[in-house]
Formats: structure tokens, C-alpha cells, sequence
């Protein structure tokens, strides 16, 4: 062996990584991330802060340690809201995810016919927005609701039979029934997934091994659905704590926290308080949020490719008893939709119940009428729009370069912790954090470079794609994780720059996710209230806050045809979104697997 | 050290991720133009190391010259190679000449010149006609050749192979072997290739490097590696090898014991004091049945455990007592062509004469601190 030169053993002794050389393809990368970052920081984590800063101190802006909190809790009207919350959250998660297992279950694993109805009535209640749901609600089971009177006293009169039910809507029943409707096709969606995930092998296993049907449920369908319980439970339990609409619509005197901060924000003007609420909104969801990503991340493949997917097989009793079962719920999805749309129409509940458009003719009521409907339309186009760029590339730089792994980490938390932040915790935290003209950091004033967002369309749509944010960031990323990895690694070794294969082949192949991450984002645009009722300006009023300002004022027929243009537009963005994938499907099917 | 002008030098790699060492101090010459095999244990470094050539990961330290170019620092997008991967990495929605062109057209040449270039491959891996077809319709072994045919369609001076064949079938694998040998030899490519199959490496490496916990165990032609394997862990993992616990003993250089047997190994060199622990080792296929074994030297009385059928040969399992352990005996795997088992005794319990050819007996020294 020659003698090693002092070069050679500066090499033998491993003193950090070797640094690569930068070229400007990565500085590209870099430049991308670095706008991801920017933009989640701005949209997610920076508003915060002057949230939790105002919950610490007193409205003059003096800090007082947790005394905002020793205040809450020690006046009896606002801690029993917590309370309330806890209470409506918690039946509604028990009832929603209990109802929706079956629902899922009868759809995946039985040979009942219609299924694919039964589908898409569960998914109805997505298209429209809480508020619509309790409507339908009041329409039904309120003062002069069809069941409350009878049929408008039609039993009575027909049959002689007192056949009227009053369920005492307002308040706790009607949150209740209202939340439901909200989370179930939620639930839905997520079981099914768990439900349909099942590997044939393993039940044929139970079977040989003679195990009763009972024991194959416990041992074999429930740990493969396990991880979708508990996602199902954190995203009910997440809604229906921090939900506006339905207790704004349904409530009565019956308060939540919710409710309590739209009170203490737009009726006291008491930010402080609003503040200190939106953190104790916060709270259980981002326990709920810690509880669901360790359970994710202990998940195992449940289906490797060699998993033989399981054919229901025909049972008679067992199809008969999922057909009727599935029949009742949505038969209940239906009625509540369908009084909504007929109240719309009714002229006057419950008189005169003749035919009439004059509902959707806004000009005698509140809430801005149709320039707000169309205010929301376009600010649904540009969420999705500008909302889908973001995330995608944003998903795409995380999850396909391996640029600076910090802050790709960093970038993938922040992605994630977004949908931990309810709606009326982002208004809020937005007000504090765009409002002011200049921010005062330790006795120094900085000018706000962002103030010139509030009160504008940009503000909504930000509001918005940071409210949608982790749903959609998980589809991209889901997709982008079935393109081989490797498709980089072989570009690079022909010395294509990564732009040229993310356009050729990585967004070609993710057009699908693309599109449905689109519709996602415009039809939740449509629908959410929480995030916007703080952020809309008078001259830029919104359709789903329309609504409420309806309600309020009792135009209830109003509040009802606003709703049904709301579904309208979110089923018409559906409609597009299939027509579109169908095409994708059609065109590409010659370079799809077999 | 060797060659005089290596095309590839790899001086003093390590690589670590976190805490776990993943190659510790590796240094290798390829040459111009040879078929080199990186082969190892699943977790062993070696596509960890082939992924350091390719620039697709960095070394922890340590310098990588291609070509006389030292390219430790440069980005893969800036080195000189081809690359297939085990899953093909075809881009689904190109088809097969949209593949092969793919880098070819970001270099700005004109379309005949493409067109001309993607004919040439296609006719190259025996794809002629195919290029309209998207890669879902070609079957496992197609695709792969269109991998290779990308792979080579910039003329890379390097080609590397991770694992190309492992995803294939039993019977493609075996067609697959020959025709990529046949056409680096034709190219005159330097390749390296990543496999844990020692059957591939033997048959298709021009030179092997054997890897084992992110270390280089030998480096050898695959006869050489075959015959003279470095180590026990060498010895086991290419071909198949009977390890025999041994003494070394008073009776002569070059005699060992193994129970109540005496056993002489040719060209034993070390000289080891009477009474030392060693591990013969011998394979399978130089073990002989003697059916007359009296007078012979270098015999092993066995018992017979169980016989296998394997079509070409039999498999026999076969025990003998060894005096340091009673209670375990030493098992033996001895290959016995097909023709050959009418000749003998081969019931379950028989006792079975086994000659072990002094030529063909291995010796190791066992590590110190015991034996396993």
C-alpha cells in the first residue's frame, strides 16, 4: 500500500455530507419550495400567532396571562357553551359514524340492488351547505314544519287522526339532527373506502378455520377498518364541534361555541373574547388531529398487491335488511333536501301553498341576492383555480424532490395542520392578522405588507384554499406517490429538467387527482360559511352568509332558494367533473393497465 | 493497484443515513468496457452504492473519478450514464418511441435523426415494430428491453442495472441474461449491475464484487469467486456450501479433524497450532458416495436423513456425530447425479460412505472470540 496523500485521508475520515453542486434547475426547486413555504406560512401559521396574542391579553392590548380564560370559564352563560359543544359533537360522531358503518358496509359488502343511488343520495348533503340542511330542517319539524302540523293539519281534517309530532327543534334535538346530516356523507365517504379494502383470502381463511360469522366480523372486518373508524370519528367529531351554520339556523337558545364567537366577534365587538373562544375551539380538534395521525401512522397496508379483493356474495335475508336499511336513510337525506327545494317554491309556508319563483327574486330581502351568488361563484372558480395550482405543486416539490429535507418537512406539517384550524378560527385570525395597518411587535410598529388583501375577493379565496387545504394536499399527494419515483432518477439520467417531465409526464399522469381536487375546492367554496362570514366586505357580500343574513330577518323561503341555487352550482361543478374525467378516462385509456 | 487507466474509480465511500452506515469505506476500479456485478444480501449497500455512481444520492464521503472527470459533487443530470430499474420506470403515457426518444429530444436534434436513432435501439433489443404500442400492452420482458433501449439511446459511457430481471419471469430472466450480456459485449459498454441472485452474477459478470454490510467482502472473476471464495459468508451466498466444524491436528501440515475423522486439505499454507478450531468447508457437488471405502483417506462415515428429489440430481441430507457437541449432529447436503443412486443405499438411516477430496476442501479460520 503507497502512502495515502492528506487529501486522500481528509477523504477516509467521513466529516459531513459531500455538498453537490448547485445547478440552477435546483435553485428552481428551491425558489418553488420556498414559495410553498411563504404561502403556508402567510395562509397558516403567522395568523395564528396574533390569535393566541390576543387571547393572553386585555382589550387595551396589556398582557394578562390566562385571565381572558379564568373569565370564560367562571361565567356560567359562555362555559356551558363548551359543554354544549362537547355534548352535540359527541352524539353526533356516535350517530353518524354508526349510521354511515352500515350504510358503507350494506354498499361494499352485500348484493342489495342500487347501489350506485344509494351512493350518490349519501353524498348528497356535500353539495349543500350546513345552513340549507337546517333549513330543511325548520321546514319540517320547526313551528309550522310539515310534522310538526300534521301535514298542515291534513291528517287531522282527512283521517280525524291527531297525527301532528312536535320534536322540539330548536336547540339541542336540531343541532343534533342537523350535524348528522352534515357528517354522514363525510363518514361515508371515508368507510367506504375502509369497507371496500377487504382481502378475500382472509375471509376464506376465517371460513376453512370455521369461525362463526360473528367471530370473522370481529377478528377479520374490523381491524381492516379500524384506521377509517377512527379517521371517520376525527373528522365528525372535528365538523360537528365547530360548525356555524346548522346551531346559527337550528340553536334556539341553545349555545355553542361556535355561535358564541360570532356573537362575541360581530354582535360585542368583544375580540378579545372571540379570540380566547376560537382557541378553546381549537383545542379538541387539534387533540382529535394528534390522536388520527398517530393511529395513521401505525396503519399497515391492509391490501398489499397480492390481495384478492372480496365479491359480496348474495344472501337474501342480509341484502333485504341492508335494502331497507339504506332505503330509510335515504329517504331522509331526500325529504330534508327535497323540502328545501319545495319550500323555495311554496309561496307562502305553510297558507299558501301555491307555485311561485318569487323567492329567487332577492331585490325585497337582505344579504346582497344575486351579485352575492354570483360573488360566490366566482370566488369558488378562483379557489379551485388558483387553489389547485398551489397545492398540487406544492404536494409535487414535497413529495417529488429532495430539496432542502427540512423544509420540505417543514412545508408537509404545515400542509397537513391545516385542516386542525376550523373555519371561524381562520376568519378570526385572519381579521388580526391582515386588519391592522401596521403590526406592534415588542413596543415596535411594523407595516403590514399584507393589509391590502383584507376586504377583497383575494382574502376569500385564501381563506378558502387554506380551509381545503390538507384534503386536497392528500389527494395530490396520494397521486403523486403512485407515479413511480424512479421517473425523476431516469429523467435526470437523460438530462431533462424536472419541469419538462413534471409537464409531460408527472401532471398528465395526475390529471384525475387534479380535477377532483379542483371540484373539491369550488364546491366546499360554495358551501362554507365559517371561514367567510368575517372576511366579506359589504361590497363583496356571499351567497352561503346570505343565508344567514336571511334568517335572520326571517326570509326563510329566501334563505331556502338561496340554498337550492348553492346546490345547483356545486351538482353542476360535479356534473362537469365527471364529464371531465370520463373524457381523461377515455383518452388515456390505451396507456392504462388492463 | 491494477489497471493502469479505470474507467470508474470509487475511492473511500461511506455513506450513512442518520445513525446506520449503509457503505463503510468503499474503493473499486471498474474498467473500460467489463460487466460488473455488485452483489450481495438485500440491505447490503450495493444499491446504495450503485445510486452514489448515478449521482441520485450523495455520498456521506469519498470521491467518485468517471472518465478522469472527478463527478463526486456533480447532480446526476450532469454525469454520463444509462439507467433501468427493476419497476422499468417506463413513462405510461408516452409510448414506446416517445420512451426511447425522450431524452433524445431534449437535445434539440432533428426529427429524422431522432426517428433514425429510435429505429436503430428498437432493432437493437429486438423491438422492431412496436414502437407505436404504449407500454401496459408489452409484456414484462418487452418492457424491460424498451427500458434498456432508453437507457442507451443518449450512448451513455457507464449503463447501470438495478435489479432489471428480478421482477421478470423464471423462463424471461434466463432469455433476458444473455441478450443483455450479448449486447454490452457488442456495445462495448462499461455496466454495472446490482443483483442478489448469484446464479445471474456467475453467469453473466465478467468481474464480481461481493458486498455484505455496506463493506466490499471480495472483489473476483465469478470462477474465482466460485473456487476461492474470501469467506464464509462468501462461500455461502454464492453457490451452496457445507460448512464442517474442524480441529486442526497433530498427524501432519494440512490435516484436520472432524469427529472421529481425519481429513487432509491440499495446499493448507497457515499453520495453525494443533487443537485450533477451523471451519471446512466444501460444496455440495465435489462430495462423492464411495460405495468401497475402506483404505480410502479423506472419508466421512454419514448417516442418511432424507433424500429430495431435484429432476438433474438428488438432494441428500446426511448426519455425522462430532465430539464437541453430541447432541447436534453435523448435517451435509451432498448432490448425487440422478443415475447414480441405484447404486447405493439410500433409505432413511442407512450409513452412507462420503470421500471429501483433498482438493476441494476449504479451510477457515473461525473469528475470534468462539464459534457460532
Amino acid at each position: 500500500m503507497t502512502m495515502r496523500t492528506a487529501e486522500e485521508r481528509a477523504l477516509l475520515l467521513p466529516h459531513g455530507r459531500v455538498r453537490p453542486v448547485v445547478t440552477a434547475e435546483e435553485w428552481l426547486r428551491r425558489l418553488l419550495l420556498l414559495l410553498v413555504v411563504g404561502f403556508l406560512l402567510v395562509g397558516v401559521l403567522l395568523p395564528l400567532v396574533p390569535l393566541v396574542a390576543r387571547s393572553l391579553s386585555d382589550p387595551e392590548g396589556r398582557f394578562v396571562g390566562l385571565a381572558n380564560y379564568v373569565r370564560y370559564f367562571s361565567s356560567p352563560g359562555l362555559a356551558s357553551s363548551f359543554v354544549n359543544s362537547l355534548t352535540i359533537a359527541t352524539a353526533t360522531t356516535l350517530l353518524a359514524v354508526g349510521l354511515a358503518f352500515g350504510y358503507a358496509w350494506a354498499i361494499a359488502r352485500t348484493c342489495m340492488p342500487g347501489k350506485g343511488l344509494f351512493r350518490a343520495i349519501a353524498l348528497l348533503p356535500l353539495f349543500a351547505p350546513p345552513l340549507a340542511l337546517a333549513i330543511g330542517l325548520v321546514y319540517l319539524f320547526g313551528n309550522k314544519g310539515l310534522v310538526t302540523t300534521g301535514f298542515f293539519g291534513f291528517f287531522e281534517r282527512t283521517l280525524g287522526l291527531p297525527l301532528a309530532y312536535n320534536i322540539h327543534l330548536y336547540g339541542m334535538n336540531g343541532i343534533i339532527l342537523g350535524e348528522l346530516l352534515y357528517c354522514f356523507p363525510q363518514a361515508f365517504l371515508i368507510l367506504t373506502v375502509a369497507a371496500s379494502l377487504a382481502d378475500a383470502r382472509l375471509y376464506e381463511a376465517s371460513l376453512a378455520l370455521k369461525a362463526s360469522p360473528l367471530r370473522t366480523f370481529w377478528v377479520v372486518t374490523m381491524p381492516g377498518m379500524r384506521y377509517g373508524l377512527i379517521s371517520a370519528i376525527f373528522v365528525c367529531f372535528t365538523l360537528a364541534f365547530t360548525d356555524f351554520g346548522v346551531p346559527k339556523v337550528v340553536g334556539g337558545n341553545f349555545n355553542v361555541l361556535a355561535t358564541d364567537i360570532y356573537k362575541q366577534v360581530i354582535g360585542q365587538q368583544n375580540f378579545v373574547m372571540g379570540a380566547t373562544i376560537s382557541i378553546l375551539l381549537l383545542a379538541p380538534t387539534v387533540i382529535a388531529f394528534v390522536i388520527d395521525r398517530i393511529a395513521q401512522r401505525r396503519q399497515m397496508a391492509v391490501l398489499t398487491s397480492r390481495s384478492v379483493p372480496l365479491r359480496p356474495r348474495p344472501h337474501r335475508l342480509i341484502d333485504t335488511i341492508a335494502l331497507i336499511y339504506c332505503s330509510l336513510i335515504a329517504a331522509a337525506i331526500l325529504i330534508v333536501i327535497g323540502a328545501v327545494v319545495y319550500a323555495s317554491f311554496v309561496d307562502v309556508w305553510p297558507y299558501r301553498l301555491g307555485l311561485t319563483l318569487r323567492h329567487y327574486d332577492f331585490r325585497h330581502v337582505g344579504g346582497g341576492g344575486w351579485a352575492a351568488y354570483t360573488n360566490s361563484l366566482w370566488m369558488s372558480f378562483y379557489s379551485a383555480l388558483f387553489g389547485v395550482v398551489i397545492i398540487f405543486l406544492g404536494a409535487y416539490i414535497i413529495e417529488k424532490s429532495r430539496t432542502w429535507p427540512l423544509l420540505r418537512h417543514f412545508a408537509y406539517f404545515l400542509s397537513m395542520i391545516s385542516v386542525a384550524l376550523p373555519g371561524l378560527v381562520i376568519g378570526i385570525a385572519y381579521i388580526f392578522f391582515f386588519n391592522p395597518k401596521s403590526w406592534t411587535i415588542a413596543g415596535l410598529a411594523l407595516p403590514n405588507p399584507f393589509a391590502f388583501l383584507y376586504g377583497t375577493m383575494a382574502i376569500l379565496v385564501l381563506a378558502n384554499i387554506v380551509h381545503f387545504y390538507t384534503v386536497s394536499f392528500m389527494t395530490a399527494t396520494t397521486a403523486l406517490k403512485q407515479i413511480d419515483p424512479e421517473f425523476e432518477s431516469v429523467s435526470a439520467s437523460m438530462r431533462v429538467p424536472f419541469y419538462r417531465t413534471f409537464a409531460r409526464i408527472t401532471l398528465p399522469l395526475s390529471l384525475p387527482a387534479v380535477a377532483e381536487i379542483a371540484m373539491y375546492l369550488f364546491v366546499n367554496s360554495m358551501v362554507t360559511v365559517s371561514a367567510v362570514i368575517f372576511l366579506y366586505s359589504p361590497q363583496l357580500r356571499l351567497a352561503s352568509v346570505a343565508i344567514v343574513n336571511m334568517d335572520e330577518a326571517g326570509d326563510t323561503a329566501a334563505a331556502a332558494a338561496m340554498s337550492v341555487l348553492i346546490i345547483a352550482a356545486c351538482l353542476i361543478a360535479r356534473l362537469v367533473y365527471t364529464v371531465v374525467v370520463h373524457q381523461l378516462n377515455r383518452r388515456t385509456q390505451a396507456w392504462r393497465l388492463p | 493497484m491494477g489497471d493502469p487507466s479505470p474507467y470508474l474509480q470509487l475511492q473511500h465511500i461511506h455513506k450513512r443515513f442518520g445513525k446506520t452506515v449503509a457503505l463503510e469505506d468503499v474503493s473499486l476500479d471498474v474498467r473500460a468496457g467489463e460487466f460488473l456485478f455488485l452483489l450481495g444480501p438485500s440491505g447490503c449497500g450495493k444499491t446504495t452504492l450503485l445510486r452514489i455512481i448515478a449521482g441520485l444520492e450523495e455520498p456521506t464521503s469519498g470521491r467518485i473519478v468517471q472518465a478522469g472527470r472527478d463527478v463526486t459533487r456533480l447532480p446526476a443530470s450532469r454525469r454520463d450514464f444509462g439507467i433501468v430499474f427493476q419497476s422499468y420506470a417506463l413513462f405510461p403515457n408516452l409510448t414506446v418511441a416517445d420512451n426511447i426518444a425522450y431524452g433524445l429530444k431534449n437535445q434539440k436534434l432533428p426529427k429524422a435523426q431522432i426517428a433514425a436513432r429510435v429505429e436503430e435501439l428498437l432493432r437493437l433489443v429486438g423491438l422492431q415494430g412496436l414502437d407505436r404500442r404504449y407500454p401496459a400492452q408489452l409484456s414484462g420482458g418487452q418492457q424491460q428491453r424498451v427500458a434498456l433501449a432508453r437507457a442507451l439511446a443518449l450512448s451513455p459511457g457507464l449503463l447501470l442495472l438495478d435489479e432489471p430481471l428480478s421482477a421478470l419471469d423464471a423462463r424471461v430472466r434466463a432469455n433476458l441474461r444473455g441478450e443483455i450480456t450479448a449486447l454490452q459485449r457488442r456495445l462495448g459498454v462499461t455496466a454495472i449491475m446490482v443483483s442478489h441472485d448469484q446464479e445471474e452474477a456467475l453467469t453473466m459478470a465478467d468481474r464480481i464484487v461481493v458486498m455484505d454490510h455496506g463493506r466490499i467482502v471480495q472483489v473476483g472473476a465469478p470462477l474465482e469467486i466460485y473456487q476461492h471464495p474470501a469467506t464464509p459468508f462468501v462461500a455461502d451466498f454464492v453457490g451452496q456450501m457445507n460448512f464442517l466444524p474442524g480441529l486442526v491436528s497433530s498427524e501432519g501440515v494440512g490435516v484436520f479433524r472432524t469427529g472421529p475423522f481425519a481429513l487432509r486439505v491440499q495446499g493448507w499454507q497457515n499453520h495453525l497450532p494443533p487443537g485450533s478450531e477451523v471451519m471446512l468447508a466444501v460444496r455440495p457437488e465435489e462430495l462423492r458416495i464411495e460405495r468401497e471405502h475402506v483404505g480410502l483417506s479423506n472419508v466421512l462415515v454419514t448417516e442418511v436423513r432424507s433424500v429430495e428429489f431435484m429432476g438433474p440430481h438428488y438432494r441428500l441430507l446426511l448426519h455425522y456425530r462430532h465430539h464437541v457437541d453430541e447432541q447436534r449432529p453435523v448435517s451435509l447436503v451432498v448432490h448425487l447425479p440422478r443415475h447414480a443412486t441405484v447404486q447405493h443405499d439410500l433409505r432413511v438411516g442407512a450409513t452412507l460412505p462420503v470421500h471429501a477430496p483433498a482438493d476441494a476442501l476449504r479451510v477457515f479460520r473461525l473469528p475470534s472470540g468462539g464459534s457460532s
